[in-house]
């Protein structure tokens, strides 16, 4: 699903964010991914949607080079893949159903299909009721809850997280987390950073440590190398 | 595409309404210009309209020398009263001539008066009937002119000419200003879409990493210009009418005001449509604009 091979990423000369990144994972797994802040986790994931392009190294996702993908298949790229950011990036003008349709919109999805995937969706967070809030009238731990319903809302094959608990209380978290693993069940793959090691121990998945912009640990490297 | 222009249109209206403040000034400026235009243009299509209808009903003067005998006017009169194409024939005679004169430029009465020899001569106004002109008027004066007794024929052909250039000028200035303010339009245009991009541009990040296509995002920045063009020049002509309206009702009130059975006309639907359509591609322009010089980058995927 996602390789990483020998990935640098670098914003001056000789100061790198990320170096010699090296990991791949299949079709179907959980992955955390975790590290300090500044580690180079953010910039990790920017990279897999070609919100970056790396300095060095060649990045697959789903069997696309997203390093060399031209500009007009970036869209479908970001569209193939869910995305829950860490500041929410919810568009303040617009409802939480809005939100959560944006894409399906853009894609011409009827109206009655966008209405039942948005209710699917949010019923998942808990949020079915507030489909006509707008994100500055919900607390940040139900605006997190919207960017997840969003990002799941067109069945993606790849699921990506950039602490997506870092505002929830724990309850939350917890359930946001059950979430995410429901829906790697179905089959998506799912990768989150975070730097909540009592999560990630609770849960005993893979996980990808950097440090430094370097990858210290693969908890699942034993099986990644033989996919390498 | 039905659907991605039904999506662009929303997404447009919805921003449109949401910085009102701010593309009211480019309507304004669209409104004016095209309320501008409007006006030059309607201005020289009443000129023309009112040359064409003077000259729908033709009025020319036939001029007898002084020495013009009974038998040879009889026979002039003899030719307008039979003929088909003259509404009416007045004789006016030298004497007639000099108090018209008179009348006419009062300030030379007296010299007119102190004068020997009364210099005017006889003549015969003849209206022709609405409609007649062309080869039937020229055959006409034609065989005046051969007839004894006549000195000249005389219609003046070169007011109509010089008034119709008039109204040909002023239609041309319209364009020439409208030109100038449609052109400062699309500045204003291009300008106010840079700043409603400004306050929307996180929202456009946002749309972009969730994998809205460019043309998701163009379309709706591009029908937003169109949109302020067409509400623009549509308030512009609805003012242009109200102004038409005002000016017919002063002048229906005094009818004194009214030169020669002046009846005003509006802009016709083509002229209105033709206004309507500057007004949305000086929108689309202005749109164009400031997306090619500086939205595209940011809007377009690297």
């Amino acid at each position: 699903m996602i390789r990483f091979y020998h990935v640098y990423q670098s914003y001056q000369k000789d100061i790198h964010t990320l170096k010699d990144v090296t990991f791949s994972f299949d079709r179907g797994e959980f992955v955390f991914l975790t590290g300090a802040s500044g580690a180079g986790k953010t910039t990790l994931l920017k990279l897999l949607i070609r919100e970056e392009v790396p300095s060095r190294g060649q990045i697959l996702v789903n069997g696309q080079n997203v390093s060399s993908i031209p500009p007009s298949k970036i869209p479908r790229l970001r569209r193939s893949v869910g995305v829950v950011f860490q500041d929410f990036k919810l568009i303040k003008s617009k409802t939480v159903f809005e939100n959560v349709t944006f894409v399906l919109k853009t894609l011409g999805v009827d109206m009655k299909e966008r209405k039942r995937r948005a209710y699917n969706v949010l019923k998942q967070v808990g949020l079915q009721h507030k489909m006509n809030a707008y994100p500055l009238e919900l607390s940040g731990g139900e605006q997190q809850r919207v960017a997840v319903a969003r990002a799941i809302v067109n069945d993606p094959v790849l699921l990506l997280a950039d602490e997506p608990t870092g505002n929830l209380d724990p309850e939350m978290a917890h359930e946001i987390m059950e979430l995410f693993t429901k829906i790697n069940r179905k089959g998506a793959s799912v990768l989150v950073a975070t730097h909540d090691r009592e999560m990630i121990r609770r849960l005993g998945k893979r996980t990808l440590t950097l440090h430094g912009g370097q990858l210290v640990d693969d908890t699942g490297a034993h099986l990644a190398n033989e996919n390498l | 595409m039905w659907r991605y222009l039904s999506f662009a249109f929303w997404e447009a209206a919805s921003s449109l309404w949401r910085s009102r403040v701010l593309n009211l000034l480019s309507i304004g400026a669209i409104m004016f210009a095209m309320f501008i235009l409007g006006s030059f243009v309607f201005v020289g299509l009443n000129l023309k309209k009112l040359t064409i209808d003077w000259q729908e009903q033709i009025q020319f003067n036939v001029f007898l020398s002084d020495e013009i005998a009974a038998e040879e006017r009889d026979a002039v009169a003899a030719l307008l009263d039979g003929s088909l194409f003259v509404a009416e024939a007045v004789f006016i005679s030298k004497a007639e001539a000099l108090e018209r004169f008179g009348q006419d430029f009062a300030g030379y009465r007296e010299a007119a008066r102190a004068m020997d020899d009364n210099p005017f001569p006889a003549s015969y106004q003849v209206t022709l009937l609405k409609g007649v002109g062309g080869e039937s008027f020229d055959k006409l004066r034609l065989e005046l002119r051969a007839m004894a007794g006549v000195d000249d024929v005389y219609y003046d052909e070169e007011i109509f000419q010089r008034l119709e250039y008039f109204a040909e000028l002023i239609q041309l200035a319209g364009w020439f200003f409208g030109g100038i303010m449609i052109f400062s339009s699309i500045f204003t245009i291009s300008n106010v879409l840079k700043l409603t991009f400004f306050t929307r541009r996180e929202e456009v990040d946002i749309m972009k990493l969730v994998g809205a296509s460019r043309a998701y995002i163009r379309g709706p920045f591009i029908i937003e210009g169109v949109l302020i063009g067409i509400c623009g020049a549509t308030l512009g002509v609805f003012i242009l009418f109200l102004s038409y309206a005002a000016l017919r009702l002063y002048l229906t009130r005094n009818e004194a005001m009214l030169m020669g059975g002046l009846d005003l006309a509006f802009l016709s639907g083509r002229w209105i449509l033709l206004l309507l359509a500057a007004g949305a591609v000086s929108g689309l322009i202005g749109s164009l604009v400031s997306l090619r010089q500086f939205l595209e980058e940011h809007i377009s995927y690297q």
